[in-house]
């Protein structure tokens, strides 16, 4: 039962989070609050505008890293799924190892992983594939699980194979579930991606954001704050926006 | 006489956007004190929708009067006056049978110790005797519902207010309940309004049977039923019982049929269903 | 909520636990045999044995920089569920409150905590101020989200009989939102449990004086791989045992 923010939401931010970055903007200039404590959102913007090509780069290298590793994590955990959904022992001996997997920090190995893949994009895809594969093989799962035999039955009463029935009733049954992993898992890639960079990367968002804590410079450290969030809600907006164009039968597994 | 309780043209609009269904249209009752009246009527024609009004929980449209005891009751006094029991029995899954029980006494302001005294001494009575500390998961659905029944009987009102207790019960378990729940009532004679479907099941248990109409529902027919007390199980083959059954099959049938063709005008609340 | 088949009896959880320890067995036996074929050096993959070795040469660090780590993570993360569960209590008592201060919350969490990491410490400073803040702030965001759901998931027809008893809102909050509420927020207790030991350690990875991220950036910068992999394999521990603990409290309280 994991919750999700509700559409309502959505329209009292367009009007809170205007009015919120206004008064931010009247207290900063009023208070004369100094730069380097917290910089006003028209600063913000103005650093994010004037470094708008190196940032750009940055985020795209960012975004790279993280659909790299979530497509491959979303292939990896819908294959998990299937397998274990077909072969309770393979479930039984696997499943709490995939479980296992995500109590283990995995940015805890972040220095490991650099160590195996080398200082490039592939380590921190490695990263996001870690984390991303894990909820879409358990929603695979159980989203496989969610059709009953009762309907399998009937499915097989009209001559249909097991691959048949893999396809055009258990994977389209599962899809909703699916999808709602990848959009956690696309959040979660984003992290990879980031702390990843953290361990060792002159590109990207992560580094933009400790060249930054480096630097002291609170202005590009916060221009790098809400690329991060504007990725982030891109990433998440996009694999909904897949969702509802071919899992809309359900709002939620 | 004064009766116990006194429906006067009460009727009751819902409005979605520019759609306006009457779900009740001057609906006229009068219940005397310890009667058990049963209320039969088709899908939709608001027998639900009276029953909410009659406990409080949704007010009549202006005009419509309820009295109780002979004294008019305004729609917001009457939350926590009548014993209702709903077709589902929502009981607590973190309550066992007992406090489940003794839900409605509870918040009525019954200290709990006392309310569960009253409960163990009822516990036979409703057959669930080495039930008292299970949980709900663990009982089956005839069992649910006398629970449920059991929290209803220990509230402690002069009227009670079944909406289909039994619909979800198979035939044969209902039957039981059927019997079982005049046992019970015939120990304090409360005055009972119950709704049902099921013509026997009306005939059976009531003292007089109500028809309702289709959609905007009134009260169509009344008839009282003259079968002595306590109720046989064979008099559902007596003369008398199938005669009572011609008469309101008839009535009701006809009713059906109304709301039937009207499913097929979609208005916003049949297009729900 | 599932149950994996009969864990109470201790034939069903020996039952139970056979196929992944002897998956487990495999896996470590992979390992070991790994490690001998492909002459694996030290700093790709040590020996299982080794770490457990070098965790047993010195203990005291091993356990103070456990204990740091533990108490910026259960700090945040006691702080952060009881902000959780407050702010949501308040958001259904009170909807005002939910129409202004959530949108805030919402857009403040959409961007991933981790990266207000730097402004943390830049704020805050390398020790434990900067990390439990984000710990408690993330914790209560999930709790948050779970707790509301679950206030508001009992079925309006149980409501509206709790109120033809005549029961007022707050005793229909207490009796009913409440405990329908409660396995939810154990369910966000545990995702957020994870998500406390997760941020701990990589905060301290990015700035910090002590703790088990902090001994990992350390040992890999000395180029002390054994040591790095005693910290992983400590922080592991850590998030297991405090994830079994939350699981258990949770089973005991809402085990309906």
């Amino acid at each position: 039962m994991n919750a999700e923010v509700r559409p309502q939401s959505i329209a009292a931010q367009l009007v809170v989070v205007p009015l919120l970055l206004v008064v931010w903007e009247g207290c900063v200039r009023v208070l004369g609050v100094s730069a380097d404590k917290l910089p006003a959102p028209t600063v913000i913007l103005e650093v994010i505008w004037e470094l708008r090509v190196s940032l750009a780069g940055a985020v795209g290298t960012t975004l790279l890293e993280a659909v790299i590793g979530l497509i491959a994590g979303t292939i990896f955990g819908i294959l998990s799924g299937i397998v274990f959904s077909r072969s309770r022992i393979i479930e039984r001996m696997f499943l709490p190892y995939f479980v296992g997997s995500q109590a283990v920090p995995i940015l805890a190995f972040g220095a490991i992983i650099i160590m195996w893949f080398g200082n490039g994009i592939a380590s921190k895809a490695v990263i996001a594939f870690y984390l991303s594969f894990f909820p879409v093989a358990v929603n695979t799962l159980s989203g496989m699980r969610s059709v009953g035999q009762d309907e399998i039955g009937l499915l097989r009463t009209f001559g249909a194979s097991s691959w048949t029935i893999l396809f055009k009733l258990q994977l389209p049954a599962a899809l909703p579930a699916i999808l709602t992993a990848v959009r956690l898992g696309a959040s979660l890639a984003l992290i990879g991606a980031i702390v990843g960079e953290w361990f060792g990367a002159t590109q990207g968002l992560g580094a933009v954001l400790l060249t930054a804590m480096y630097e002291y410079r609170i202005d590009y450290l916060w221009a790098g704050i809400v690329l991060t969030g504007v990725t982030g809600v891109v990433m998440y907006g996009a694999v909904s926006f897949i969702q509802n164009r071919i899992a809309w039968w359900h709002a939620e597994a | 006489m004064v009766a116990k309780i006194n429906v006067k043209n009460i009727s009751k609009t819902f409005a979605a956007g520019s759609l306006k269904v009457k779900a009740l249209e001057d609906a006229n009752l009068s219940i005397k004190s310890g009667e058990f009246v049963t209320l039969v009527g088709p899908s939709g024609c608001g027998k639900s929708t009276l029953f909410n009004i009659l406990v409080g929980l949704t007010p009549p449209d202006p005009g419509g009067e309820l009295h109780i005891d002979g004294k008019h009751q305004p729609s917001d006094h009457l939350l926590g006056q009548v014993a209702f029991m709903p077709q589902r029995d929502m009981l607590l899954p973190w309550r066992t049978v007992l406090d489940n029980a003794i839900l409605a006494a509870e918040i009525d302001g019954v200290p709990k110790r006392r309310a569960r005294e009253r409960a163990n001494a009822s516990i036979e009575r409703f057959g669930l005797q080495g039930f008292e500390a299970h949980y709900p998961k663990q009982l089956s659905g005839g069992m649910r519902q006398r629970v449920a029944l059991m929290r209803t009987f220990l509230f402690e009102r002069d009227l009670m207010l079944l909406d289909e207790p039994f619909g979800a019960l198979d035939a044969l378990t209902r039957s039981l309940m059927q019997r079982w729940l005049l046992e019970v009532w015939e120990a304090e004679r409360r005055t009972v309004l119950f709704i049902t479907h099921d013509i026997d099941e009306a005939i059976f248990l009531g003292d007089r049977v109500v028809v309702m109409s289709a959609r905007p529902g009134h009260i169509k027919f009344e008839i009282e039923v003259k079968l002595p007390r306590p109720r046989a199980p064979e008099v559902v083959t007596a003369p008398e019982f199938i005669e009572l059954k011609r008469q309101l099959l008839g009535i009701v049938e006809e009713e059906s049929l109304k709301a039937f063709s009207a499913m097929n005008r979609p208005l916003l609340a049949d297009a729900k269903s | 909520m599932n149950a994996d088949g009969a864990t109470h009896t201790i034939p069903g959880l020996l039952k139970n636990a056979f196929p992944p320890l002897l998956a487990g067995i495999v896996l470590l036996v992979a390992w070991e045999l790994a490690i001998w074929y492909f002459s694996l050096p030290n700093f790709v993959l040590p020996r299982p044995g080794d770490i457990v070795l070098a965790a047993a040469e010195h203990p005291h660090a091993f356990l103070a920089d456990t204990g740091a780590t533990l108490l910026e993570a259960v700090t945040g993360y006691v702080i952060g569920a009881v902000l959780g569960v407050g702010l949501a209590v308040l958001f259904v008592a009170l909807p005002v409150f939910e129409r202004t201060v959530m949108p805030v919350y919402v857009t403040f969490n959409s961007v991933p905590m981790i990266a207000y990491g730097p402004l943390a410490i830049i704020w805050f400073g390398i020790g434990s101020m900067s990390k439990i803040v984000l710990i408690l702030i993330s914790v209560s965001y999930i709790v948050l989200l779970n707790a509301l759901a679950g206030l508001r998931s009992c079925d309006a027809g149980t409501v509206e009989l709790l109120r033809t008893f005549g029961a007022s809102r707050k005793e229909i909050f207490r009796k009913l939102r409440i405990p329908s509420a409660t396995p939810w927020i154990f369910s966000g207790l545990r995702v957020a449990v994870v998500q406390a030991m997760i941020l701990a350690v990589v905060l301290e990875m990015l700035g910090a004086n002590s703790g088990l991220g902090w001994a990992i950036y350390r040992s890999t910068q000395m180029m002390d791989f054994i040591e790095a992999w005693v910290a992983v394999a400590g922080s592991v521990l850590a998030s297991l045992i405090l994830y079994s603990i939350v699981t258990v409290v949770g089973r005991r309280i809402a085990w309906w």
